[in-house]
């Protein structure tokens, strides 16, 4: 018994030394090549402890507003947040539904899926142009870019998902003569909501990449309006500043949607 | 006119690039409340005989009957029980019954369904399991979900595709019981697949053996002469049952994969020897 007890707390140790002290020391080694890269070869590269101070009246103050672009660092994000949500939305309204096309009919496939493999590699820096001249303001530009840029994760695992659709199930929906419709929602849509939610995850994360690249150039306020304004007055700070804040966002939604893809994919086991 | 009526059907699948057949020439008449058992090797196409039935797949050439009229496509007369379950993982085993009875009685309240469901799956002993998901179910259990969905829909034709081949034998010899209530006083129409001689004897009329595939294709069928009600007790002492079962084995061995059947014709060989040498030995006789 005692035995046992003393390698579970080794365990616990073990677990404790792999997933908290390793990773410290992962982002302490990217601060001491930080701070040396700062006082060597990239002089104008503010040191850490100076990119705190500059940066702290954001952090401190993460919601405080003193002009359109001078807010807290928080306040942006979410300006930024609710962006993608839009791009995001519009995103799954348009793919789910394509991707179930592609999925159930071989004569869409062969109409649309070379079109579609050629519009996935185009970069958001592409399409935004494009958006502005079609919509001539920012705002829905912004959001077409990130609905098409991030559309094509979800357009293809949902296609993939009902391809996948075991023959059991469907040949129980036969047996059982459902609709048309009924065939959709009582067993093609459940079979594939994982398929759907890992393209809903990769699609996020994509859609916030591309909220960076699209608010630099539109100008819009955000935390990548924000990064682009503040290079361009040479305060270099709060480029770190908010480098870190895109990070730890993007961060945090993946792991948002993978916390509800395990629940789905739960549900379906 | 009888009930089910198979004419000269034959189906053959892609292999490879060329078409294996798999089912030749199947002829099989059924009468109403009849209870008839197949009796095959596996991998000789049961199961495509099954869905050919089912009408999930058309033959290529011959025609099925069903009340005098052609089978295209499925219907809800004609419940297929399938092999594998096929049970909806993401619905419980209430959920699941009850999607097929409203498909089956769609003018039910939802009352009457959830009624008609709960019935059936305390029917074949599920009553405490109602909502659990398939994959909290063991493999016995699932089985008797994907039955429990059958006998909720009333169907005219049961087609059960080896239905009891993973239950426990307990289980098994009740939900055999289940099976002959089901002919005797619902007068449901049975067609059964199974590798068990035993179990077509103790609940079939008629059993039919198929062939080894490629191409298989029925044999004769073997009426049981066993009297009912049968005991599955007494049957070991019964004569008919020994006489019936000696039937079906001797046709599944002629017909059967390249090696039984040189296995089977030795045999054969042997009790002829045996038997020529009885004739000359005694004339008499």
């Amino acid at each position: 018994m005692g035995k046992s007890k003393r390698r579970k707390n080794k365990m616990i140790k073990k677990i404790k030394l792999d997933e908290i002290f390793l990773p410290m020391l992962g982002f302490l080694l990217v601060l001491v090549f930080w701070y040396i890269s700062s006082k060597t070869w990239a002089k104008f590269l503010p040191d850490p402890i100076k990119t705190w101070e500059v940066s702290k009246e954001y952090i401190i103050k993460p919601f405080e507003k003193r002009g359109e672009m001078d807010q807290g660092i928080l306040r942006f994000t979410w300006y930024s947040i609710v962006l993608v949500a839009k791009g995001y939305a519009l995103a799954l309204i348009f793919g789910t539904p394509l991707g179930f096309l592609l999925g159930m009919s071989k004569l869409f496939t062969k109409l649309f899926d070379p079109l579609i493999q050629v519009l996935k590699p185009i970069s958001p820096l592409a399409w935004l142009p494009l958006g502005l001249v079609l919509f001539q303001k920012s705002e829905p530009s912004a959001l077409f870019t990130i609905a098409i840029c991030s559309m094509w994760p979800t357009v293809l695992n949902t296609a993939i998902g009902v391809r996948n659709v075991p023959q059991d199930y469907i040949n129980v929906g036969r047996v059982l003569k459902l609709s048309k419709f009924k065939m959709l929602y009582r067993i093609y849509i459940p079979a594939t909501l994982p398929y759907m939610f890992t393209g809903y995850r990769l699609s996020l994360g994509i859609a916030w990449l591309v909220i960076v690249a699209a608010e630099m150039l539109t100008g819009v306020p955000g935390v990548g309006g924000f990064l682009w304004q503040e290079y361009n007055a040479l305060i270099y700070e709060h480029i770190i500043l908010c480098i870190i804040a895109i990070g730890l966002v993007g961060f945090l939604l993946d792991r948002i949607m993978m916390f509800g893809e395990k629940r789905v994919a739960g549900f379906l086991s | 006119m009888p009930f089910l009526e198979i004419n000269n059907v034959s189906k053959s699948y892609p292999f490879r690039g060329v078409q294996k057949p798999i089912l030749t020439n199947i002829n099989l008449t059924m009468e109403k409340g009849e209870f008839v058992c197949i009796v095959g090797y596996s991998g000789s196409g049961k199961t495509t005989l099954m869905n050919l039935i089912g009408g999930l797949v058309k033959p290529d050439a011959g025609e099925i009957l069903l009340g005098g009229k052609k089978v295209d496509g499925p219907s809800l007369d004609r419940c297929l029980i399938f092999q594998n379950y096929s049970l909806l993982p993401w619905l419980c085993a209430r959920k699941n019954v009850e999607l097929a009875v409203t498909q089956a009685f769609p003018n039910a309240s939802r009352a009457e369904v959830t009624d008609r469901s709960v019935a059936a799956l305390t029917k074949v002993k599920l009553g405490h399991a109602l909502n659990r998901k398939p994959h909290e179910l063991s493999g016995g259990m699932r089985q008797r979900v994907s039955l429990a969905r059958g006998l909720a829909m009333e169907p005219e034709i049961l087609l059960l595709d080896e239905p009891l081949s993973a239950l426990d034998a307990l289980t098994r010899s009740e939900l055999q019981e289940e099976l002959v209530r089901l002919q005797e006083h619902e007068k449901t129409t049975l067609l059964m697949i199974t590798n068990d001689v035993d179990e077509g004897i103790l609940l079939a009329d008629r059993i039919i053996p198929l062939s080894a595939g490629p191409g298989a294709t029925l044999g004769e069928a073997i009426p049981v002469t066993v009297a009912r009600p049968r005991d599955r007790k007494l049957l070991n002492g019964d004569s008919a049952y020994h006489r019936d079962r000696k039937e079906v084995i001797h046709y599944l061995m002629s017909n059967g994969p390249r090696d039984i059947r040189a296995a089977a014709a030795k045999a054969k060989k042997a009790t002829e020897l045996t038997h020529n040498i009885m004739m000359t030995e005694v004339p008499g006789l």
